[in-house]
């Protein structure tokens, strides 16, 4: 397949606040990925390819087979990839493997069949050579036509190019199944694949013990750590989806307007947020750096990260535990969301700076960084 | 003609010793914070970071201290803590702009809680917050970091791009004797570094490099009161060749150019970039019985020490025993009597043929742990990580392909059978 081939796929990345991964639609408005991928969370994002988010919402989960089912508030368009479900790969079939590897833009990467029924902790995966990386998770596995076979899930860390994927006949049964039901969120049973639509400590049909399991935080996700609850109320407080912002763990990112707005903890002790809103231009530099560094513009700051000018702002977590400070705190948030969006067309009036570059690359890099 | 020992020489710059900081008074300063004591909380974290010095109330009287060339001033004034630090007036020149570039680029910056901040041509650096959001934690964060950097970008600023010192705080100069010493030991040091720099261009081996670079800093800061551009010159061109994880091609010719332009710094140069400087905050971490455990007591470091020195590569053992000790000497302040015996061995040492030195040194480090570490001997050590062995099947792991940065991943892993 070329590139221009996978532009146009149903193939999306999902986004929780515990990290990213990938998922392929089924129908226009239903999404298959990796039970590692949503839960705990009950809704979740799924990018487009022009940026724009997706609110999506966690229909079934098969914690044991790792597959669930996102039902999206929208149809995002995309080719709906047909399941091939027969047990009929071979050995050597080449493979490919679509999704948002180490949170990239979609991409493909080839390989074979290492073997089409490999036994591992009980369960059959589709094993392959093709390279897995983390972002990859919930993608589909795709034959020569363009069918999935494979639901990408893990590979093996102490080895090369050792990656399984949930064989297309397994996810075909959940998908089918889904399709049986009405309940509006359940969990499949480990042991006997029945629907569970409420904590229960055991099984009514098999009776399993489930709390060894812990399907309980399926049901009812544990609280979130006080840092991401004020970050997410001074967002909407703000006016932005925290769900629809969620970056991975204690990590967001959205767009004011034009403007890119990125938080994150950068360590134990802060929490930052930036905005990377122009390039300076050519001409009266000398003006536009005494403007960033001189003018009033506390509690923010301004800083060249590559020659790009980003809007800042630096929480210290004692700052979050403050609570008589919060809703300040939160104002700062808001006022920097509306701030960040201002800055950079004033920047282009005023000082002839150009647009920045802003790509999900200047995100991993802060990351990496910190 | 292949380098045959080092030489040694004791230090001219005045050495640090452990300011003894009372942690008692950090903790109480966090339970005043938790109570609502503000004012006493601060109180406290200054009385913490600066044993002796007479803190007042900060809205009456402002508290200012000395660190290196930065003079810090903290005040409480309209319910707020500002501590605030200048760094330089702007040059009248094109330069302006490159320095208020450096500042926007290196000086400003997300992650910290002060900011640089221009006032007409005068460059400051500032931290401004309510007392209410005071908490001790932010104020030690603060004080600790906030000066160390001043002093760090106020020489580049100055030496790069012309700028004007800004009440800068005075640094008494060395005397003839100190100085003629100084330049003598300075010139002999970087002569020694590029002859050891052949050494590890001839050896091929990074864990050769790595001592070597870690001499090549270590020594100038563990000798010489160096402050001003020419620290901030090495520290800049230090932080390519002394990259453990750098390409070792690009640390070499890093390291060589820094020897060239080191070699040629005139006298006069020399004279106006060393100082003893004075410092309110402790500009060095306090030396512990773990830290030279752990360096000398075991672990993969010492080991790989030890086995260099009984398998003929005395040359290696004895390069890693003196920037070991050089190392400890330059970065933590210690005891009189355990700085005394670091010295010691290094003095010892010195001169001797690589055998002799790593034989000697050997003997001394072990003896080190022996009278100073007591409980402490078993601490973890090594710089060199060990090599990883051939994972065995029931190791491996299964990885889940999700990206996550922060979360422990442990939570997702699943083991094979």
């Amino acid at each position: 397949m070329s590139a221009t081939d996978i532009t146009d796929l149903g193939v999306y990345q999902v986004f929780t606040g515990g990290g990213t991964g990938s998922g392929f639609l089924i129908a226009p408005t239903v999404l298959v990925t990796n039970c590692h991928v949503v839960a705990p969370y009950r809704q979740v994002a799924v990018e487009l390819r022009d940026r724009r988010r997706v609110l999506g919402t966690v229909r079934r989960i098969h914690p044991q087979r790792d597959l669930a089912i996102v039902e999206l508030a929208s149809a995002p368009g995309g080719e709906i990839l047909a399941i091939h479900a027969a047990a009929d790969l071979k050995p050597n079939q080449p493979i490919s493997i679509v999704g948002f590897p180490v949170g990239l833009p979609l991409s493909i990467t080839d390989g074979v069949v290492s073997n089409p029924s490999q036994l591992l902790d009980g369960q059959h995966f589709v094993q392959t050579d093709a390279a897995i990386n983390p972002g990859n998770s919930g993608g589909p596995m795709l034959d020569a036509a363009r069918r999935i076979v494979a639901v990408t899930t893990c590979k093996l860390r102490a080895a090369d190019n050792v990656g399984f994927g949930i064989p297309g006949g397994d996810a075909q049964t959940f998908i089918d199944g889904f399709h049986a039901q009405t309940a509006p969120f359940g969990v499949q049973c480990p042991a006997c694949d029945v629907l569970l639509e409420h904590a229960e400590r055991y099984c009514a049909s098999c009776g399993s013990d489930l709390e060894s399991l812990e399907l309980a935080t399926y049901f009812d996700p544990p609280a979130p750590h006080p840092l991401v609850g004020f970050v997410e109320d001074a967002l909407t407080g703000a006016g932005v989806d925290p769900v629809l912002a969620r970056h991975g763990a204690a990590n967001w990112s959205f767009y004011s307007g034009s403007a890119p707005i990125e938080i994150w903890s950068c360590c134990s002790e802060h929490l930052c947020f930036a905005s990377p809103l122009a390039k300076p231009g050519k001409q009266r530099l000398g003006d536009l750096f005494r403007y960033l560094l001189g003018a009033e513009h506390a509690p923010f700051a301004f800083d060249l990260d590559d020659n790009v000018i980003r809007l800042h702002l630096t929480l210290h977590i004692t700052d979050v535990f403050a609570h008589g400070d919060r809703a300040e705190l939160a104002a700062w948030v808001a006022k920097f969301v509306a701030s960040a969006d201002r800055f950079d067309n004033q920047l282009a009036a005023d000082f002839g700076c150009e647009p920045a570059p802003a790509t999900q690359l200047t995100f991993w890099k802060e990351q990496a960084r910190s | 003609m292949a380098i045959t020992s080092l030489t040694y020489a004791a230090p001219v710059r005045r050495l640090p010793r452990p300011l003894n900081l009372d942690y008692a008074l950090l903790e109480a300063a966090s339970a005043a914070s938790d109570d609502g004591h503000v004012d006493d909380a601060i109180h406290k974290v200054f009385a913490h970071l600066f044993p002796g010095a007479a803190v007042g109330d900060l809205a009456a009287q402002p508290f200012t201290f000395v660190q290196g060339s930065s003079q810090v001033t903290a005040r409480v004034e309209d319910g707020q803590l500002a501590i605030t630090v200048p760094l330089v007036r702007l040059p009248p020149t094109g330069n302006a702009v490159a320095a208020l570039r450096y500042a926007l680029t290196t000086i400003s910056g997300s992650g910290q809680l002060y900011q640089p901040r221009l006032r007409g041509d005068e460059l400051y650096l500032e931290f401004r917050d309510k007392l209410t959001r005071m908490h001790p934690a932010k104020v030690l964060e603060v004080l600790r970091r906030m000066p160390v950097e001043a002093d760090r970008c106020d020489d580049w600023l100055v030496g790069q791009f012309g700028a004007q010192p800004l009440e800068r705080a005075a640094i008494e100069p060395l005397s003839d004797d100190e100085l003629a010493r100084a330049e003598a030991v300075w010139r002999t040091h970087w002569d020694e570094v590029e002859e050891l720099l052949k050494e590890s261009q001839r050896k091929r081996s990074t864990w050769f490099l790595n001592e070597v670079s870690a001499i090549a800093l270590f020594r100038v800061q563990f000798v010489q009161p160096i402050c001003g551009y020419l620290l901030a010159r090495i520290s800049e061109s230090a932080a390519v060749w002394n990259d453990g994880q750098g390409d070792p091609a690009k640390r070499e010719a890093a390291l060589a150019r820094t020897a060239r332009e080191m070699k040629a710094v005139t006298s006069a140069e020399l004279r106006a970039n060393l100082g003893h400087a004075r410092y309110a905050l402790a500009p060095l971490a306090e030396g512990q019985p773990s830290t030279l455990a752990g360096y000398f007591g075991s672990g993969d470091y010492i080991e790989t020490i030890d086995k260099y020195r009984t398998q003929g590569k005395s040359f290696e053992a004895a390069l890693a025993l003196i920037s070991s000790c050089t190392y400890l000497l330059a970065r933590y302040a210690w005891p009189e009597d355990v700085a005394a015996a670091l010295m010691d061995g290094l003095a010892k040492a010195g001169g001797k043929p690589w055998r002799d030195a790593a034989a000697l040194l050997w003997d001394h480090c072990k003896g080190l742990v022996e009278q100073f570490c007591g409980d402490a001997s078993g601490g973890e050590g090594g710089e060199p990580d060990g090599e990883g062995g051939e994972p065995d099947g029931d190791d491996a792991e299964l990885e889940a392909a999700t990206t996550d940065e922060t979360i422990d991943d442990s939570s997702r892993d699943e083991e094979t059978p």
